[in-house]
Formats: C-alpha cells, sequence, structure tokens
C-alpha cells in the first residue's frame, strides 16, 4: 500500500519534470500558461464583447478553471493504461499507479492556474477573506470526484477504446452544461434541477458562491458526491485488481 | 519434497494455457492459444533453461511465470515467491537524469525509494556514469543507458530471475563484465529460468532445459540430452521444409 503511494507520487514527480525540463522556461510555463488562457478569455468578453457587465469575467474565469481541472483529469486518467501497455507487459505493477499518477499530475497543474486565478481576482477588486478556507473542502471533494471519474475509466477503456471517442463528446456537452458561460441559479423551474443533476455544476456554483458571493455553499448534495466518489474509486480499485493480469493481453 | 530444502519447488505448471484475443470488432473476438500444455516445476536455487523455435510460446510463458498474466487453463502453484523478468531500462524517460531513471525504474522493480537510494553508488559504480549521472539520459549514447538499465536489474531483489534472451549489453568490454555478472549472479543461490537461442550458453549455465513446442511441453530433462534431441528435431524440420520445397520445384517443372 505505502510502495503504490510512493510509487504513485514518484511517477507523477517524475512526469511533471519531464513536462518541464522540455522547454527552457520549464516551470514558468505552468503558471504563464494560466494567464494566458485568462487574458485570452478577458480580452474577448472583457474588452471585445464586453458581455455580462463588471462580474462576468471572474464568474467566467472560474467555471474555465474548475473545469479544465476535470476535463484534463478524465480525459488522461482514461488514457493512463492504455498509454502504458508496453511498461505493464514487461512488470507486474498495480495498475492504480497509473490512473492515480495522471490525477495527482492534473492536481498540481490545477492548483497552479487556481493560484493565478487568485491572484487574478485580488487584483481585480475581491478581497481574499476568511470563507475563502471553504474552498480546501471544496477542493477535496472535486478531486474525490475527479478520481472517480478517470479510475473508473481507466478501467473500461483499454478493453473498450471506443469509449474514448464518447468521453470526448461529453466532455465537450458538459462544457456547456455545466454552468460555465452562465449562472445555473438563474435557470427557472424544473429545468434548473435537470442542470443539477450535473455533479460539476454544483461543484462550480460552490466555488463562485464562495469566491464571488463570500459564502459558504450548502454542503449536503457535495456530502454526498464524496461519499459516491469514494464507493466508485473503491470500485475501481477492485475491478483493476480484478483485471490486473488481463491488461497486459490487451490487443491495442 | 520438504519445504525450504534445497530441492523444494517455488513453482509448478500443470496443463497450463494462455490464450490471446484477436482483434476482431466488439463482439467478435478469436482466441488463439499460445500456451497449451505446460507443465513443468522450477525448483530453489537451480538454473532452468527454456528452448523452443520462434513463435513456441517462450516469451509469454515468461510472462506466466512472472505473474504478470494469468493462465486461462490448468494451474500455476506458487509458493509465494517474488518472479521478476529481468527488463532492462524499464520505465526510463529521455528528460529525466540516469539518477532519477534509477530511481523510477528501481521502484517499478518492486524497490522501496530507501532501498534504491541506498544502491545507487553501487549501481552508478557498475554502469561506469559517474561523470553523467544527473545529466538527462536523452543525452546518453544508447551503450550509458544499456548500462544503467544492466545495473539497475542487476541489483533489483528477486528469488526468481526470468531472462528473455539478452544477458549481456553494451560495448565489447562492458559486455563481458555484464555477462560474468549475470554469471556470478545465476550460478549464485538464485533461481533462474533463461530463455535462449544459443545451446552454448543453456549447456554452460543450466541445469535443466525445457523444451517448448507449439505451446506443448515437448521434453525436459538433462541439458546435454534435450538439447541434442531439440537440435536433432530443427535439423530434420528443415530437411523437411527444403524437401518439401524440392517437390513442389520439381512438379513445377
Amino acid at each position: 500500500m505505502l510502495n503504490v503511494i510512493e510509487l504513485m507520487l514518484y511517477k507523477a514527480y517524475a512526469d511533471l519534470k519531464a513536462e518541464a525540463s522540455r522547454y527552457y522556461a520549464s516551470i514558468l510555463w505552468w503558471l504563464v500558461e494560466p494567464v494566458i488562457y485568462m487574458v485570452a478569455f478577458y480580452v474577448v468578453f472583457g474588452i471585445v464583447f464586453k458581455r455580462g457587465g463588471p462580474g462576468f469575467i471572474p464568474f467566467l474565469l472560474c467555471g474555465l478553471i474548475v473545469w479544465k481541472w476535470f476535463a484534463g483529469s478524465v480525459n488522461q486518467g482514461s488514457n493512463a493504461i492504455i498509454m502504458h501497455l508496453g511498461l505493464i507487459r514487461q512488470i507486474r505493477l498495480e495498475k492504480i499507479i497509473l490512473p492515480g499518477a495522471a490525477l495527482l499530475n492534473n492536481c498540481f497543474h490545477f492548483f497552479c492556474a487556481f493560484s493565478m486565478y487568485l491572484v487574478f481576482l485580488t487584483i481585480y477588486g475581491y478581497k481574499p477573506s476568511l470563507s475563502w478556507i471553504f474552498l480546501v473542502p471544496l477542493i477535496a471533494i472535486q478531486f474525490l470526484l475527479n478520481s472517480a471519474c478517470g479510475c473508473l475509466l481507466s478501467v473500461i477503456v483499454p478493453f473498450v477504446p471506443d469509449i474514448r471517442q464518447l468521453i470526448e463528446k461529453l466532455l465537450m456537452l458538459g462544457f456547456f452544461m455545466s454552468g460555465i458561460f452562465f449562472d445555473i441559479n438563474t435557470i427557472s423551474g424544473s429545468y434548473r434541477n435537470f442542470f443539477l443533476m450535473n455533479p460539476m455544476a454544483r461543484i462550480i456554483d460552490g466555488y463562485r458562491s464562495i469566491l464571488l458571493h463570500d459564502k459558504a455553499p450548502h454542503w449536503g448534495p457535495f456530502l454526498f458526491i464524496a461519499l459516491l466518489s469514494i464507493c466508485l474509486i473503491w470500485a475501481a480499485q477492485r475491478l483493476l485488481k480484478k483485471f490486473d493480469r488481463l491488461y497486459p493481453k490487451v490487443m491495442y | 519434497m520438504h519445504n525450504g530444502g534445497p530441492d523444494s519447488e517455488i513453482i509448478r505448471l500443470e496443463n497450463t494455457g494462455v490464450f490471446y484475443w484477436k482483434k476482431g470488432g466488439l463482439f467478435r473476438k478469436e482466441r488463439f492459444w499460445v500456451l497449451n500444455d505446460i507443465s513443468f516445476s522450477i525448483r530453489k536455487g537451480e538454473t532452468l533453461g527454456i528452448i523452443g523455435r520462434n513463435g513456441a510460446g517462450k516469451s509469454t510463458l515468461l510472462k506466466l511465470l512472472a505473474g504478470i498474466i494469468a493462465p486461462n487453463k490448468g494451474t500455476i502453484v506458487s509458493n509465494g515467491c517474488r518472479a521478476s523478468l529481468l527488463s532492462l531500462q524499464i520505465g526510463f524517460t529521455p528528460h529525466l537524469s540516469g539518477r532519477e531513471n534509477a530511481i523510477f525504474s528501481g521502484m517499478l522493480l518492486g524497490m522501496k525509494r530507501s532501498e534504491i537510494e541506498a544502491k545507487l553508488p553501487a549501481i552508478i559504480d557498475f554502469s561506469e556514469l559517474e561523470g553523467f549521472i544527473h545529466d538527462p539520459i536523452r543525452t546518453y549514447s544508447s551503450g550509458m543507458k544499456a548500462r544503467l538499465g544492466f545495473a539497475i536489474s542487476l541489483h533489483a531483489p528477486t528469488e526468481l530471475l526470468l531472462i528473455d534472451e539478452v544477458i549481456g549489453v553494451g560495448d565489447a568490454a562492458f559486455r563481458e563484465k555484464s555477462v560474468a555478472a549475470m554469471k556470478e549472479r545465476i550460478k549464485s543461490n538464485l533461481t533462474v529460468a533463461i530463455v535462449s537461442h544459443m545451446p552454448g550458453l543453456i549447456k554452460e549455465i543450466c541445469d535443466r532445459v525445457v523444451w517448448i513446442e507449439n505451446g506443448i511441453t515437448q521434453d525436459q530433462g538433462e541439458p546435454e540430452q534435450i538439447i541434442g534431441s531439440y537440435e536433432a528435431f530443427i535439423k530434420k524440420h528443415k530437411f523437411g521444409i527444403r524437401r518439401k520445397m524440392n517437390n513442389s520445384a520439381t512438379a513445377m517443372r
């Protein structure tokens, strides 16, 4: 168990290091990339289109950055095992290490981007407040959700590679359905309940209520998301163990 | 047979078979049996040679012994020993330094980080990479990478070492050194199963030989005797093919 975590961490570290040493500015890119990302949206929506009033840019960027973490985790987590078929054909390896390292890697990228976003917020005029402390449990819950999705998909994708196509389309759909460009609270009636079935819509809304409205979200649904995610991660780990000696035989 | 004695079995295969799938559609998968009926055992401390023609299933057999894949029929009885395939340069990443690759590779081979760090000086020394160990291995020559890879696997802990063909790497000098180191390790108390096409090597280092033909254990026993009948079989088979070709050539005329 300890060995598994140690290896997962080292793999994540090695991947990050490899990523960084590919470029001269290395680590700087992790901070610059989200800044460019934010500036691009700022220019398009804040200066060119002048949409949504003064609060729109922080509102939009919050959704984008949080979504990007989720989408990245799902994508890389689901590809984790088939990307390493060569490795697992040569040695016996706890398969959970592969999606696990990909998830940690994405987690790190998110922290870089999110800290840049917090810097942006303070520059934009939002004062850091004590309620930002609620971000800690919320980030933890999103990490659980990301992990649940990433790990479960990593179980299935090697057997049915077509699912990757499906994931791509569903992420595109999710991008528009998770309230990144609009506030799900402004939707009326039964439609709203439909949108709220999407856990990412709730999570994005949670970040906004903490950062932009200075108040804690309702934790009930998040507790449910966290518990469900833990169950799914457990199930994924059981399945990875069950199929442990099948993955090396996958032809891809 | 008593447990723990020099002659005790550490792993035994009984009528074992393995199939792979041939890629079809989603619901159209065809099995093909790579191993059909394999039965033999490996005893503690011995060096077992595995011979057979290309495509006989030798590499699959090693994967089976290493626990990388599971049998689809028959049984494998193991005493729970740690078996591992000799994998050179496992997990090597071009942008990481030699040292970091050694640590990562060692961890993949089952060592704790602290264990491999303790062994690093010996690994660096054996691979003759003192001045380069902090450089990224993308700057290494293939010989340097091979040396590092070999030094790591030489230090990896295992009870049953599975070797697929290669036991020496690098240029002539290092090759001699690595072959010597590997032979020393093989001759020690370590249990080894080695696949090789070199009858000379098998005769020199193996206590016993298993001959695999078409996924079936054809014969097993003393190296001299098995290799003798294997070579006779090969000769006959080659001759058979040649005669067939001659016949068809005559028929065409």
